[in-house]
């Protein structure tokens, strides 16, 4: 493969289709990676990201068994395996990764030109993310109601904070994907509109591989029996 | 060129997978997440199986690691898309990795270095331990003269006879050792006493801020060299190093027996150790009367006690009563001057109380209660200065500094550590502590 292409004699066959990218390419002439600019940048982000969630998941792992008790009330420990329900994160695990299966799904639609399929699997995207963030909301009400908050111990404010980080990004994987699917409707869509959906695509699968971990670093190794 | 450049740009579909690819994909990761959750749930199962929880544990992990590796590579494309991606990726990754690696390990290793601290202690502990006891008492502080003297005696007898009653108040033959080299009841002395350690862990030792010490869930293990180690060096999360406020290895000996002999692993030493030293032999009043002190006034047990409540109309009375206790104290041993302290403590804090009303405390009456019985300064610091928790002794407010919001804080406890104390003494002693904490920082 060479090094220096010259995309400015074939603008139609760049892998950006609309943006900044074509008008970048034109201005220097060549560009060193022959690759989609916004799919690079993707993936740098994501490895940013990737060593933020492992900070937190760090954070959260070397506080594990210290700092249970709750301020001002006497021999009330709350503890990990008083709270998580594991048939529950299951559940949503579960769903969030039939999230990113529909996500695969509406791109190979959206490559292949098929609007109404590429419609419906984004919908669902969108509606079992937003089914995990309902788990999540109902989870840490029930924590809350439990007696542990942000405040009450250090297992609270690293659990909260990792959970609630990843919540957050979901929450943006979301809006980020619903946004593309009205846009569907608001302008012609085709399969040139496949990158866009794909950079989608990568941060939402990446918050799912995220959840993996944490489903097993956070709540699956508390209940291992015998420990 | 344009050929090379159609390649590249339409990669994906040039190398598209087909839908039901896709689907076996999905169905894997199901059925692997479906795993996890059986291997957790059905968990007594599967410890047949897999041998250990070792196992069960490195199962799950490679469990994740194969979900994670299937979805970055056929759900992202990496497996099909340019080598960049998967450079860029991967080599975020591995700095994750090492953040990750770093914080464990620098955890990890400081309580290593902790341990081989330990030993050395536990070492000198052993050449000097028994016999420690006596040098415990000699060393017990008296910084703000007669008050805090008596004060700070009071408060082993009160939590010795009263609170810790049961292993305690057996009179038994006396004897130095529990554990290793350590004196139970020294330790008591210095657990509800100078160290404050009562301040968070209760003064039966039953936890309250800090974790329950009198039953058998040890964080960081319940052997001698741990309960040394925590001691001597303070743990993550609220525990302080004692060493480093000037514990000696006797103390730390002393006080490592005493949680010892709490949950029943000091092979029967602490009622040997305890009861001679809490009272009965020398002063044969002193343990009925104690037990009476936290909620109400103690009853006068001494002579010394006696005088003190009929004095104590004012409070330059709890002086005399103080200093008569002292006498005692110092003679033989801090616990039997408790009594006395104690009430002529309460009794000032009282009429104090009584004749002005809660709404001015006595400071004296209240630096009794801060050094001794509540265990104030175990987080303020002895001076007030601050510790584990905030220093009184400036002019920095975390709930504010006026009267009514230090009762409250003291009371009903804040967030982060400060643990109510209105359910261990009444509201004119709260006011008294309210009182010296509003004189710090004048």
């Amino acid at each position: 493969m060479s090094t220096v292409i010259v995309n400015s004699d074939n603008p139609s066959t760049l892998p950006t289709q609309h943006g900044g990218g074509h008008n970048d390419a034109e201005v220097h002439g060549y560009r060193s990676t022959n690759l989609p600019d916004r799919k690079l940048l993707m993936w740098l982000f994501l490895a940013s990201d990737c060593m933020f969630f492992m900070s937190l998941i760090g954070t959260y792992l070397v506080y594990k068994g210290r700092g249970h008790n709750i301020p001002g009330k006497p021999a009330t420990e709350i503890l990990p395996t008083h709270v998580f329900d594991i048939p529950l994160t299951t559940v949503s695990t579960f769903v969030l990764l039939m999230s990113s299966f529909l996500m695969v799904l509406a791109l190979h639609a959206l490559r292949q030109g098929n609007i109404p399929y590429f419609r419906l699997w984004t919908f669902g995207v969108c509606f079992f993310g937003s089914i995990f963030l309902g788990f999540q909301i109902f989870e840490f009400t029930h924590f809350v109601h439990q007696g542990l908050t942000l405040q009450s111990s250090l297992f609270g404010s690293s659990f909260y904070t990792l959970t609630g980080t990843h919540g957050v990004h979901v929450t943006i994987g979301v809006i980020w994907l619903a946004s593309l699917l009205i846009l569907s409707y608001l302008r012609p869509f085709s399969s040139r509109d496949a990158l866009s959906l794909e950079v989608a695509g990568l941060y939402w699968h990446f918050v799912d591989i995220v959840w993996i971990v944490i489903f097993t670093a956070v709540y699956l190794v508390e209940f291992i029996p015998g420990k | 060129m344009a050929q090379n450049l159609d390649a590249a740009g339409n990669h994906e579909s040039s190398h598209e997978s087909s839908a039901w690819f896709y689907v076996f994909i999905a169905l894997v990761l199901g059925a692997i997440t479906y795993v996890e959750f059986s291997l957790v749930e059905h968990g007594d199962t599967w410890l047949g199986i897999l041998g250990s929880s070792g196992n069960i544990l490195w199962t799950l992990i490679v469990l994740s690691v194969i979900k994670f590796v299937l979805v970055v590579m056929f759900f992202m494309h990496l497996a099909q898309d340019s080598k960049t991606y998967t450079g860029f990726f991967m080599s975020g990754m591995a700095f994750a990795v090492f953040v990750l690696l770093g914080l464990v390990g620098l955890f990890t290793v400081h309580s290593v270095k902790n341990n081989s601290e330990a030993e050395r202690q536990a070492a000198q502990i052993a050449q000097g331990g028994v016999g420690a006891s006596p040098n415990a008492s000699a060393e017990f502080p008296a910084p703000s003269g007669n008050t805090n003297a008596a004060a700070g005696a009071a408060a082993p007898a009160a939590g010795g006879s009263a609170n810790l009653g049961d292993p305690l108040a057996q009179p038994a033959a006396g004897g130095e050792a529990a554990g290793g080299g350590g004196d139970a009841a020294a330790g008591e002395a210095l657990f509800v006493g100078q160290y404050g350690c009562a301040g968070c862990h209760g003064q039966d030792a039953t936890g309250g801020m800090g974790p329950n010490l009198t039953d058998s869930e040890w964080k960081y293990g319940g052997d001698e060299a741990a309960i040394t180690e925590t001691i001597a060096n303070g743990r993550p999360g609220g525990m302080p190093a004692f060493s480093a406020q000037g514990a000696s290895p006797e103390d730390v000996a002393n006080l490592t027996a005493f949680v010892l002999s709490l949950s029943g692993e000091g092979k029967g030493a602490a009622p040997a150790g305890g009861a001679p030293k809490a009272a009965p032999a020398e002063q044969p009043n002193a343990a009925p009367a104690a037990p009476a002190a936290p909620p109400k006034p103690a009853k006068p047990a001494t002579p010394s006690a006696a005088a003190a409540p009929p004095k104590a109309a004012s409070t330059p009375a709890e002086k005399p009563a103080a200093d008569s206790a002292k006498a005692p104290a110092s003679a033989t041993q801090p616990a039997p001057a408790a009594p006395a302290a104690q009430a002529g403590g309460k009794a000032a804090g009282s009429a104090e109380a009584g004749s002005e009303g809660d709404a001015t405390g006595d400071p004296e009456a209240g630096q009794a209660l801060f050094v001794g019985q509540l265990g104030c300064y175990g987080c303020h610091g002895r001076d007030g200065g601050g510790g584990m928790g905030p220093s009184l002794a400036d002019k920095t407010w975390i709930y504010g500094g006026d009267q009514a919001t230090i009762v409250e804080s003291i009371t009903n406890g804040r967030p982060g550590g400060m643990p109510a104390f209105g359910t261990q003494v009444s509201g004119p002693e709260i006011a008294n502590v309210a009182a010296f904490v509003m004189s710090l920082s004048k």
